[in-house]
């Protein structure tokens, strides 16, 4: 119901102001580390989490009421960090994964990185999955989002998702045994 | 205790306690952190980048891509007129040509009255007059 209102009042031109800077406050967090746990640089998911609000604002006319919004939110936060690691492939001529797998050997040094030994080894594990593996695994694995809702954000079947979380499951133990 | 109207999944029990667990675990990892009041400048910045980006108005937008709009026509009349004057030159010389073959040059002088043409140019003195009226720089004047 609370949802409801929300985006009555983010459609309307006098109460959109007030409205979003609600939407920042609910979902700031919950977006960031959705983000994060896919770039694992602090700087780049800040830049991310701003782009992506940005675009919410602007284009929250288009949102379909009859979608859920944090959904919809999702949708939008996975294209840009997919749209700003393009980028950012694109400078350094290379592709999206080696960007990743860069960026997790940046994290030793990391001061915005605590983890133990064992959590680095599983980062460095999901790093060398294919990008889009990795984003089903860190949103099944991490943020416990059930199939149906990684399927609306990612676009792509449920049973093609369970296949591939299953598949990156199996590549991370083999690589973490190894 | 037993309840047999309701059922539950099998090892219910044990999953919900993995799985509340799991959540538990992993929303109090410290593996990733943020710089200090984080959440809270984030958004400041959001609000105030919205803002700026706000601060440019839709008409001026508009206004601007009207005037593009506006002088790419200018440029595509232009150039479509210089060649249609091209096209004018070349027919005058065909009509010089063509007058010069058919009509003979007495006829053409007597049709035009050269002395109105040289009565209508203004006399010195008017030009001098004016110009002194409305103080026209000596400078130009003189090089006039």
């Amino acid at each position: 119901m609370e949802e409801i209102q929300l985006i009555k009042s983010l459609k309307s031109s006098k109460t959109k102001d007030i409205a979003f800077k609600k939407l920042l406050e609910l979902y700031k967090e919950r977006l960031y580390w959705h983000i994060r746990k896919f770039v694992k640089i602090h700087e780049d998911a800040d830049d991310i989490l701003q782009n992506t609000f940005i675009k919410i604002y602007r284009n929250i006319a288009k949102f379909n009421e009859n979608a859920k919004l944090y959904t919809w939110m999702y949708r939008i936060a996975t294209n840009e960090a997919i749209n700003f690691l393009n980028k950012k492939a694109k400078m350094q001529f290379t592709d999206i994964d080696s960007v990743l797998l860069e960026n997790v050997n940046k994290l030793e040094n990391d001061s915005y990185y605590n983890g133990t030994e064992i959590e680095y080894k599983l980062q460095k594990s999901i790093a060398k999955l294919p990008y889009k593996q990795q984003l089903v695994f860190t949103m099944k694995y991490y943020e416990d989002l059930k199939y149906s809702e990684i399927s609306e954000i990612l676009d792509t079947s449920v049973g093609a998702l369970k296949a591939s979380y299953h598949l990156a499951v199996k590549k991370i133990k083999a690589d973490i045994v190894k | 205790m037993n309840n047999n109207e309701f059922n539950i999944p099998e090892n219910y029990f044990t999953d919900f306690e993995y799985k509340l667990l799991k959540k538990v675990n992993k929303n109090s990892s410290k593996e990733f952190t943020v710089p200090e009041n984080y959440f809270d400048n984030v958004e400041t910045k959001i609000l105030k980048k919205i803002k700026k980006k706000r601060k440019i108005p839709v008409y001026f937008i508009r206004s601007i891509s009207i005037a593009a709009a506006l002088a790419i026509l200018i440029t595509i009349y232009r150039i479509s007129t210089a060649d249609k004057s091209f096209d004018v030159a070349l027919n005058q010389d065909e009509i010089i040509e063509y007058l010069s073959e058919n009509i003979d040059s007495e006829t053409l002088n007597n049709e035009i009255d050269i002395s109105q043409i040289t009565n209508t140019s203004i006399p010195n003195e008017e030009l001098i007059n004016y110009l002194e009226e409305n103080e026209i720089d000596e400078e130009i004047y003189n090089n006039l």
